[in-house]
C-alpha cells in the first residue's frame, strides 16, 4: 500500500478550497458538482476535502473540526522554500497564528497555523533544505 | 435491511425540498404487519383502500410523531398508503402543533383533523393516487410558503447525524457556541424529542446499518457505534427495535434518511 489521499471532512468544501488557495497557494484539482468533495493539486498524495454529510453517507461518525474547538490530533504539513513568508501570507489570509516558523536543531524551519476549520497546518522548509 | 415489498420511497435533498425528507407509498394485497422503527421524524400519511391506481372509499389522514421505540402496525389487505416525511425544523410549522404532544403516538382520522383541521381537505374523494399525491404536495407547499430555515437548528441536526449520535449534548453546545439549554430547546421544537433521545435514535440506526448492511460482527458494531458493550447494544436493539443484533430482522421500515 501507499498513501494516496488525506481527506478532511469540513462544513464547507468550496470555502475550504478557496482558503487553501489563498492562504497556502495550493491549486484546486477537482471539485465534484455536488460541492461535497474536492481535491487539491498536491502531487501524488492528494489533499482532499469532503463535506461533513459525506461522513454519514460513508457509514462513518466523526467529531467535526471547528476553529472554536481544541485542534484534532493530526496535522497537514506543507513544504515551502520560504516558510516565514508563507506563514505571514497564511495568517494574512485568515489562518489562525499558532507558532511562527523557527529553526529546529536539525535545520528545518517549522511553523504552525490552524486553517478555517481549526485543523493544524504545519508550514515548513524541506528536510535538509 | 429488508424493506417490505411494494414499499417505494423517494428521498428529497435539502436543495430539492427543504420541508420534506421523503415521499413514500405502499400497497398491499395481503394482510400484514409492519415493524416501524423509530426515526425521530413526523409523517403525514393518507390511508385508503385501493386497487393500486385509485383510492377507493374513505381517505383517512394519519399524523405520526417522532418515536423512541418501535411500533407494530397491522395492515389490512387491499390497503394503500401515501406519505410525506417532514424534515425536522419544518414539521412543527407544517402541522401547526407542539411536536411533543405526538411523541410515540399518532393521530388518526377525526383525531388528526381535530388537531390539524386543514387535513380534512386532503381527504376529499379523488380519482387517482397521482392526484392525491399532488394534493399532498400542494398541502406541504401551502404550509411552508413562509417557512424560514433556522440555520442553528439545521446545523444541530446535521451534527447529530455527522457524529452518529455519539457527541454529548454539552459538546454539541460548545461546538455551536450556544448553551445546552438552547440545544435542548431547538431540538425539542424541531422533533419533539430531547437531544439525548434524538442522538440515541441516530446511534441505533447507525448500529443497524453497521450490523445488517455492512455485516460487521456484534462486538465491532457495539464498539464503533459507541455502546459501552454488547449487552448495552442488545438492550437498545430490543427496546428501540424489538429485535436482536444476532439475527437479521424481518421486514422493517427504518425510515431514517441520510
Amino acid at each position: 500500500m501507499k498513501l494516496g489521499y488525506s481527506i478532511i471532512y469540513v462544513t464547507d468544501v468550496l470555502a475550504t478550497v478557496a482558503f487553501y488557495e489563498q492562504a497556502f497557494g495550493l491549486r484546486r484539482r477537482f471539485i465534484h458538482e455536488s460541492n461535497l468533495y474536492a481535491e487539491m493539486d498536491t502531487g501524488d498524495t492528494l489533499l482532499a476535502f469532503a463535506g461533513e454529510p459525506m461522513a454519514e453517507m460513508n457509514g462513518l461518525a466523526i467529531r467535526p473540526n471547528r476553529n472554536t474547538e481544541l485542534a484534532a490530533g493530526f496535522e497537514i504539513a506543507l513544504i515551502t522554500d520560504d516558510p516565514r513568508s508563507a506563514y505571514a501570507t497564511a495568517v494574512a489570509a485568515g489562518a489562525s497564528a499558532i507558532k511562527p516558523p523557527t529553526e529546529k536543531p536539525w535545520g528545518q524551519v517549522v511553523g504552525y497555523v490552524r486553517d478555517l476549520n481549526g485543523c493544524l497546518v504545519e508550514i515548513c522548509s524541506p528536510m535538509g533544505g | 435491511m429488508p424493506l417490505p415489498y411494494d414499499y417505494v420511497e423517494v428521498l428529497h435533498t435539502k436543495r430539492d425540498r427543504f420541508a420534506t425528507e421523503a415521499a413514500w407509498q405502499f400497497f398491499t394485497d395481503q394482510a400484514c404487519e409492519h415493524r416501524v422503527l423509530p426515526d425521530g421524524r413526523c409523517d403525514i400519511i393518507l390511508r385508503f383502500r385501493s386497487n393500486r391506481t385509485e383510492p377507493l372509499g374513505v381517505i383517512t389522514p394519519l399524523v405520526t410523531g417522532a418515536a423512541t421505540r418501535f411500533h407494530i402496525v397491522p395492515i389490512a389487505a387491499g390497503t394503500g398508503y401515501i406519505g410525506i416525511r417532514l424534515r425536522p425544523g419544518a414539521a412543527g410549522k407544517v402541522l401547526g402543533i407542539d411536536l411533543r404532544a405526538i411523541v410515540n403516538r399518532g393521530l388518526t382520522g377525526d383525531a388528526a383533523i381535530l388537531k390539524i383541521p386543514a387535513l380534512k381537505n386532503l381527504c376529499a374523494p379523488v380519482s387517482s393516487i397521482d392526484t392525491l399525491r399532488s394534493r399532498l404536495n400542494t398541502f406541504i407547499d401551502d404550509h411552508t410558503r413562509d417557512l424560514t430555515i433556522d440555520e442553528l437548528t439545521a446545523a444541530l441536526m446535521d451534527t447529530l447525524h455527522i457524529t452518529g449520535g455519539r457527541l454529548p449534548v454539552a459538546d454539541m453546545a460548545v461546538l455551536h457556541c450556544v448553551d445546552v439549554r438552547t440545544v435542548h430547546r431547538r431540538i425539542v421544537a424541531a422533533t419533539g424529542l430531547t437531544p439525548k433521545q434524538m442522538a440515541m435514535v441516530i446511534q441505533f440506526h447507525r448500529a443497524l446499518r453497521l450490523r445488517f448492511d455492512e455485516r460487521l460482527d456484534i462486538a465491532s458494531t457495539a464498539f464503533e457505534a459507541g455502546y459501552s458493550d454488547q449487552a448495552h447494544m442488545s438492550r437498545i436493539f430490543r427496546s428501540m427495535g424489538g429485535i436482536s443484533p444476532a439475527r437479521t430482522p424481518d421486514l422493517v421500515l427504518a425510515g431514517l434518511p441520510i
